[in-house]
């Protein structure tokens, strides 16, 4: 570990020795692009130089740079929803250039731009991503006003929720927990308050988020389906700001301001929900004293020490409580992410990170009788990423990554005066996760451009530990105790990552990629909507990393000026070692889970059709995706391939926002998509006086279709140049014509008469009104 | 895991969704499978409990009860001991033990079974079992109203031994079986009190209207294998209402009978243990 922060500081100080002096008679435009108003970092914005019909995106961190020519230069400076810039620029030698965009919001007329600047995604040869900024978010219609990120992009191609109403998703057929969810880089393990229904994300807090598709960048590894890569807010560095919103579900408040103007801001944003306060008005008696209620609390510094080096701290604590007379539980996520930025010159950026993540559950009940049963799950990580603008047509990445995981599955513990249980506990099980990578984004003349790179990546179970021996049917055989410290079992995972473009003309071109990635974490849940219960689990001498290859292919095209951005892509996608669970498998407290874990072949095909529209009065997406999902794994159905659990062929997402003045604003958003499978009875027989089912195949069948209409009206105050504080209205309809969809399907025996057997449907959400009250100042 | 606190998790998640969710009934066309034999059969350590049933599957929506065998050939055996079995006269399907036959723990019981015609293909089927031994030392137990579930429980208070165990419990008021269908006795390891005092564990519990203050409630606690204890887990599961938020997919239930048919022969062993319930004052509750 050591040894590889070193070989890069090296590798670091040699390309930064190089850096002013390689190009010959070239020299390097470089520095930050941000938002006037509020000093904010802006990622991706787009650097076009006219003369040379070329650019650069700025990185994550709001950095770009440019190796260019002697000579001058008009340069286009440009941001979704922001004004462009154009500066003329005499290149004589290296130059520090910073930009500030002003955000165009109030004005709504179609944006005209000079068009050629917006359009990386057709020049860009990364595929598979989809970035959405707050706003976005922001306009479309919520379930009961709770803006969410999850939601919004389960509303993408290739994208869909894992049961109505859950924070969980599978991304291309993949299951939930292939999604490597990040805030400011720390792990996410569970997304979901309050059974899944909101996201933690406060929407409040949050700058923007990319979801990329199964093709990682090689910067990230660990997952096999996709990256949600969650960035919150900087802070504002010139004023003092706050906002805040009051819904049906929670209240928010978010603060922000400079620490030290133009240097460092920070941000506070929190957000807790008041469901509880419903169910006193509740006529149930057992629902009146209950405690139920979420709440998060997102916090950012950021301190700018000098051009060259910037510092940010960060954190995210969220918790969900539910008490009743006897019975208690908590659960909740916590992280905590530090960060160096640092420009070692005009062509090397770095980015330092140290990262905590914890996520914990508890409960119990509180009587005589009472018990304790803890779980909890602790991830550091320390990383090094460094971008390298080696010339006009390379930029090398490069960097490591290392985890320590700390799992403690569930220890179960009696606390009161007459309890029976003694106590029965899980070990702790450690584990390391190393990864280094190499990429680069490589340039061949005006029309083709190549992402190249490799990570490898190295899972370490580390003693002490006691490891089981299974036989064919899952039962424990003997078991080998390994020492503290013992590095007892050792994986390598090569994951080349490899991506081309060829621009056909100036709107439109064809890509192509091959992604490897390998998961050495997984989460014991084989439920579909997902519970906070779950425990995550390692890979182990018992169970071999999954990894998946995806093949993918997409043709992209602007139109009318880049206005409308349409893509279509192709994917095949093959997952080997993947798991899934024995029939009956008891996941919770059972020291030998590693028994009740199979795995096999997972696979899936599928082709994505987005048109977009990022500006203008009317703006939002369509999206048709037609995928398919198996999985075949000895041992359960028989060992025939059966439908994964995310098997839903076809697809539609409409998500509009209409602007009809400054003033109003409509949102509508449709989905529809192919009912879930679902394995049906299709036999019963008696024993023990009780009708049992008994089944067809795993997933032969399906509930009805599912869709839903949901439509959102926003009123904002008329904006007083002279006022400081805004309010705006918001009324939305979720399930807008009350469509009743099937969450479960269940077959019961009538209790008059135990032979007469029914199917029975439960539906979560009918039409649900709600109205939201945003302020800022 | 103790049923009642899973109870107490679940009605967590029954509030979070009694915000608006909703059931109704549907229609589902569902297709028809083979038909398959099914078989029940019970071996006891008690007198004239022995018996082995066979009936057929039938189509998911044909809500009639099954239609027994007749006419098969059913021999029990063990190493010392070969029986045949005499079908009922009146009641289809059920065949019967000589009334003083009794199952001995630790004893291995082999089943052969001839039908005389084909069902799913085949006419021959076999299966074995082994009757466990009794384990725990039961001290005593106790009916108590518990005033926060609404209803009766039954703990025991007895010594686990430190071997792996698995208990059926079943109630009997009065001298008559309430727990009188598989779905209502109650399976339960020794995973969380292995080898200690189970200090008034809760093994049953009974809604208001099934007991009375000043019922005599025996509690029928049976060694049960591994296997057999899987089995009735599996059944209790498929028959319940399924959860988005914990159920597994579902799946055929296991069974121990050859030749594609369904169902489990089992051999247990009971141990009786008598109380009198008592009145619903019940202050240690809260």
């Amino acid at each position: 570990m050591q040894r590889i922060f070193l070989i890069l500081l090296i590798l670091a100080s040699v390309f930064s020795a190089q850096g002013s002096k390689e190009p010959k008679g070239k020299f390097t435009l470089s520095g930050f692009v941000k938002d006037a108003d509020n000093g904010e970092m802006l990622p991706w914005a787009t650097i076009y130089v006219k003369e040379v019909k070329a650019g650069a995106a700025t990185n994550t961190y709001g950095f770009y740079s440019i190796s260019l020519e002697p000579g001058t230069y008009h340069v286009i400076f440009s941001f979704i929803g922001y004004a462009n810039i154009e500066k003329t620029i005499e290149l004589t030698s290296n130059r520090s250039l910073n930009i500030n965009l002003k955000p165009s919001t109030e004005n709504l007329s179609e944006v005209e731009i000079t068009g050629k600047a917006k359009n990386d995604n057709i020049t860009q040869a990364q595929m598979s991503v989809n970035k959405i900024d707050s706003k976005t978010i922001q306009a479309i219609p919520a379930l009961m006003g709770e803006v969410d990120l999850i939601k919004a992009l389960q509303l993408l191609p290739g994208v869909k929720f894992a049961a109505e109403g859950s924070s969980g998703f599978s991304v291309r057929g993949g299951s939930p927990d292939q999604n490597l969810v990040l805030l400011d880089e720390a792990t996410v393990y569970n997304a979901g308050h309050l059974m899944g229904f909101f996201s933690v994300f406060n929407n409040d807090a949050v700058k923007n988020v990319e979801l990329y598709k199964g093709d990682l960048p090689a910067k990230y590894g660990g997952r096999l389906s996709s990256l949600v890569d969650v960035r919150m807010k900087d802070g504002n560095k010139k004023e003092f700001h706050g906002n805040g919103g009051i819904g049906l579900i929670s209240s928010r408040l978010t603060l922000e301001g400079p620490i030290v103007r133009n240097k460092g801001s920070f941000m506070i944003s929190g957000r807790r929900s008041y469901a509880d306060l419903f169910l006193k008005l509740s006529s149930k008696e057992e629902l009146k004293n209950n405690i139920l209620y979420f709440y998060d609390l997102n916090t950012k510094m950021n301190y700018n020490l000098n051009q060259n080096n910037h510092l940010f701290i960060s954190g995210y604590f969220g918790k969900d409580v539910f008490k009743n007379k006897g019975f208690g539980m908590n659960w909740g996520n916590a992280t905590g992410t530090a960060r160096w930025n640092h420009v070692f010159n005009d062509k090397l950026f770095s980015n330092f990170t140290f990262i905590a993540s914890n996520f914990s559950y508890k409960l119990g009940l509180t009587n005589e009788r009472g018990f304790d049963w803890t779980s909890n799950l602790t991830d550091y990580n320390l990383k090094g990423d460094l971008n390298w603008y080696l010339n006009s047509n390379n930029t090398i990445s490069f960097g490591f990554s290392s985890i320590y995981h700390d799992f403690f599955p569930g220890e179960i513990k009696g606390t009161g005066t007459e309890s029976f249980i003694t106590e029965y506990g899980l070990p702790n099980n450690y584990a390391l996760e190393n990864g280094v990578y190499i990429t680069n984004v490589q340039k061949i003349g005006s029309l083709i451009s190549l992402k190249y790179g490799l990570r490898i990546s190295m899972f370490n179970n580390i003693g002490p530990n006691t490891v089981f021996n299974y036989d064919s049917t899952g039962q424990p055989l003997d078991s080998t105790v390994y020492g503290k410290g013992d590095f007892y079992n050792t994986y390598f995972g090569f994951e080349p990552r490899l991506g081309a473009v060829f621009r056909l003309n100036e709107s439109s071109s064809v890509k192509a990629s091959y992604s490897r990635n390998y998961q050495y974490l997984q989460q014991a849940q084989n439920s579909t909507a997902g519970s906070p219960l779950s425990i995550w689990f390692s890979s182990s001498p018992n169970i071999k990393p999954q990894y998946s290859d995806q093949f993918a292919l997409a043709y992209f095209r602007n139109f009318e000026n880049n206005k409308f951005e349409g893509s279509i892509e192709a994917y095949y996608k093959d997952i080997k070692n993947a798991i899934d669970f024995r029939d009956y498998a008891e996941l919770l407290l059972n020291k030998y889970i590693e028994g009740e874990i199979l795995s096999g072949r997972a696979y899936g095909y599928g082709i994505e059709f987005l048109l977009r529209k990022n500006s203008g009065k009317l703006n939002g997406w369509v999206s048709y995706t037609y995928s398919r999902t198996y999985r075949q794994i000895d041992g359960i159905n028989s060992g025939v391939a059966y439908r994964a659990p995310y098997d839903r062929p076809h697809d539609i997402s409409v998500v509009l926002n209409y602007n009809l003045n400054e003033q109003i604003s409509l949102g509508l958003t449709w989905v529809y998509l192919t009912g879930q499978p679902i394995t049906f009875p299709v036999g019963r027989f008696v024993y023990g006086n009780t009708v049992v089912p008994f089944y067809s195949g795993r997933n032969d069948y399906r509930m009805p279709d599912y869709h839903r209409l949901d439509l959102s009206f926003t009123w904002r105050e008329k904006h007083d140049p002279g006022k400081k504080w805004h309010s705006e209205l918001n009324f939305s309809i979720y399930n807008a014509y009350n469509r009743k969809n099937a969450w479960i399907i269940n077959f019961q025996s009538d209790t008059k008469d135990p032979s007469v057997t029914y199917a029975e449907m439960t539906y979560l959400f009918g039409i649900i009104p709600s109205f939201t009250y945003n302020f800022k100042f | 895991m103790n049923k009642i606190n899973i109870l107490s998790i679940i009605s967590l998640f029954a509030i979070v969704s009694s915000f608006s969710s909703c059931t109704e009934r549907i229609d589902i066309k569902l297709d028809s499978d083979r038909q398959r034999l099914v078989v029940e059969a019970i071996i006891t350590d008690i007198p004239g409990n022995q018996y082995v049933k066979l009936t057929k599957t039938a189509d998911y929506f044909s809500n009639e009860p099954p239609e027994g065998v007749s006419g098969a050939i059913i021999k029990i055996n063990t190493s010392d001991n070969n029986i045949i079995l005499a079908e009922n006269d009146s009641v289809k399907g059920l065949y019967e033990f000589p009334f003083e036959y009794i199952g001995l723990q630790g004893n291995d019981y082999n089943m052969d079974i001839e039908l005389n015609s084909e069902i799913g293909g085949q006419t021959h089927y076999t299966a074995n079992t082994r009757m466990p031994y009794l384990a725990a030392d039961v001290d005593s137990i106790e009916v108590l109203w518990n005033s926060h579930f609404e209803g009766w429980m039954v703990r025991l208070f007895a010594l686990d031994p430190p071997s792996e165990d698995y208990y059926m419990f079943n109630g009997i008021r009065n001298g008559l079986l309430i727990t009188d269908s598989i779905h209502k006795v109650n399976i339960a390891n020794d995973k969380l009190f292995n080898g200690n005092y189970t200090n008034g564990v809760i093994v049953l519990v009974f809604d208001d209207n099934e007991l009375v203050p000043g019922d005599t409630f025996s509690l029928v606690m049976s060694n049960i294998t591994k296997d057999y204890a899987s089995f009735v887990n599996e059944v209790q599961t498929e028959i319940q209402a399924n959860e988005p938020l914990f159920s597994g997919p579902p799946a055929n239930i296991s069974t121990n009978i050859s030749n594609g048919a369904i169902g489990w022969f089992t051999a247990y062993p009971s141990f009786f243990s008598s109380t009198i319930v008592k009145e619903k004052t019940e202050a240690k509750e809260q």
